[in-house]
């Protein structure tokens, strides 16, 4: 279980600042939601709790624990317990569908014998439904089943911590389906869970807290529903724009 | 004026002590990476593969070709002054000193040196690079550390192979023009050929290696963004490359001439 706190997250790129003062907290075992604008930071906030971009200032607590300041082998043993699934799958391109599969678990797992490993590797691939040709590298695959295999990937070291960076965009209705159903599943479960989706319908079933930020600022945070009946013009308009859509859009 | 010239200071100072930072990184990676199992030895064979015995071909045509060109010449030459046996410390200076590791280290960076910038310029675009951070690979220890140890070992190993075809090579094109037997051809080689020659061959092959992984992975992960700027690092690993190889080869034989 894995509770994240962003204390005065500031990160600069081109003397702009692409987030300003961030300090929020996402809860242990919760879906927080982040929502804003295109363009807003969303996706470089969770890459930020995620330890996947150094900051110019400012610290991500993990349990209570600096990240910035732990050492490799604690660093190590947040890696293998969290994992992070990327708006384009971002698939090892030089690897099979197997070897990008079998790497974090010969990293995390090196004692695991060879059966118990390949059975694993079987077991998640047909969890998303992709079974086939396993030893096909990420340029012979649709765009669906690269993000099947990548959300396979980030589940493979059964994570309590997942990040989720818009995993739907891009894909066909018929695997957006199906992605959302696994998706769905692990709002189940006790994992704590960071995202950012631009699915209304998703956001309404999974969030049980969202922020919202604009332009890099942080402007509301809080529990789904008082997020939702903000009085506050900016969420407000947020809100209206991306949860009271006629139409779901991917 | 000032100012401008100031800030071009500034910048390329911290470059420089970015790079050398990036250095000592790799530096410490590999003494990691020799000490632990680490998953990325299938990265190290596959670089040694390509780098090292796929190159092997235009290695050998290329030292064949080099010894050739250098016994036609001196032959056609040197008798004329009475110093025929000169060709043989020519042959040496040449193959085992001189263009021996330089020609291996301009293959080296045509082939690999861009190929390795390109490769990691496209894991940074693709956000694969990411990919590995976020399940805990370092990406230095998993694809920079196994290019560098690949293609040092590669270089010089090609520079063995270099000097091996080209002496070799040079007796059979002798066999041409002024056939002579192999028993004295080599006897000559070897008497010419002095410790401190290969002494400073194999440290050209091992520094050049070391220059061309470093600054192609360095350049790599220069890229930021967009996969317009992979073609444009990977041709300033390419020219930097060229630069710091003939610097180094320059600071070498400076050094040999002192000693020797």
């Amino acid at each position: 279980m894995y509770d994240i706190y962003l204390k005065d997250i500031t990160l600069i790129k081109n003397e702009r600042k692409i987030l300003a003062d961030i300090e929020t907290h996402f809860p242990e075992g919760k879906t927080t939601v982040v929502i804003g604008p295109s363009g807003c930071g969303k996706s470089t906030l969770l890459k930020v709790a995620a330890a996947l971009i150094p900051v110019d200032h400012g610290n991500i607590f993990v349990n209570d624990k600096n990240l910035r300041k732990m050492n490799t082998s604690g660093l190590l043993d947040f890696r293998k317990n969290s994992s992070f699934v990327f708006q384009d799958a971002a698939l090892w391109a030089n690897q099979s569908v197997y070897q990008n599969m079998s790497l974090p678990l010969r990293l995390h797992f090196p004692e695991m014998d060879k059966d118990t490993h390949d059975n694993k590797i079987m077991e998640m691939l047909d969890l998303v439904g992709y079974t086939d040709s396993i030893h096909l590298r990420p340029a012979a695959l649709s765009n669906g089943e690269r993000k099947m295999v990548s959300l396979a990937r980030a589940l493979i070291t059964s994570p309590g911590l997942i990040y989720m960076d818009n995993p739907l965009v891009l894909v066909d209705p018929s695997v957006a389906k199906k992605m959302r159903k696994l998706i769905l599943d692990l709002h189940n479960t006790e994992a704590t869970i960071i995202a950012n989706f631009s699915s209304p319908e998703l956001i309404k079933q999974m969030a049980d807290y969202m922020i919202v930020i604009k332009d890099g600022k942080l402007v509301e945070a809080g529990t789904a529903e008082s997020v939702q009946n903000s009085t506050n013009p900016v969420t407000s308009a947020i809100i209206n724009s991306l949860l009271n859509q006629n139409q779901d859009y991917i | 004026m000032l100012g401008k010239l100031g800030r071009w200071m500034i910048n390329h100072i911290k470059a420089l002590l970015y790079g050398l930072g990036f250095f000592f990184q790799i530096m410490k990676a590999t003494i990691g990476f020799a000490r632990k199992g680490q998953v990325g030895k299938r990265v190290l064979t596959m670089q040694i593969l390509f780098t090292g015995v796929q190159a092997l071909t235009n290695i050998s045509l290329i030292a064949i070709a080099l010894g050739a060109v250098i016994i036609i010449q001196g032959v056609g030459i040197l008798p004329q002054f009475g110093q025929g046996d000169l060709i043989y410390p020519i042959l040496i200076t040449i193959i085992t000193r001189e263009l021996g590791p330089m020609l291996c280290a301009f293959i080296i960076i045509a082939r690999s040196g861009t190929a390795i910038a390109t490769e990691i310029g496209s894991n940074v675009v693709n956000h694969e690079i990411e990919a590995y951070i976020a399940t805990g690979i370092d990406p230095i220890s998993y694809l920079a550390v196994p290019r560098f140890i690949g293609v040092t070992i590669s270089l010089l190993l090609l520079n063995l192979y270099f000097n091996f075809f080209g002496l070799i090579g040079s007796y059979f094109i002798t066999q041409f023009i002024h056939p002579i037997q192999a028993a004295e051809y080599f006897r000559k080689i070897l008497f010419n050929l002095h410790p401190e020659d290969i002494v400073s061959s194999i440290i050209k092959s091992l520094v050049f290696g070391i220059i061309i992984s470093v600054v192609s992975i360095y350049y790599g992960f220069k890229v930021e963004q967009s996969s317009t700027e992979i073609p444009q690092m990977t041709i300033k690993a390419v020219g930097m490359s060229f630069v710091l190889c003939m610097l180094a080869d320059a600071f070498i034989v400076l050094i040999y001439y002192t000693l020797y």
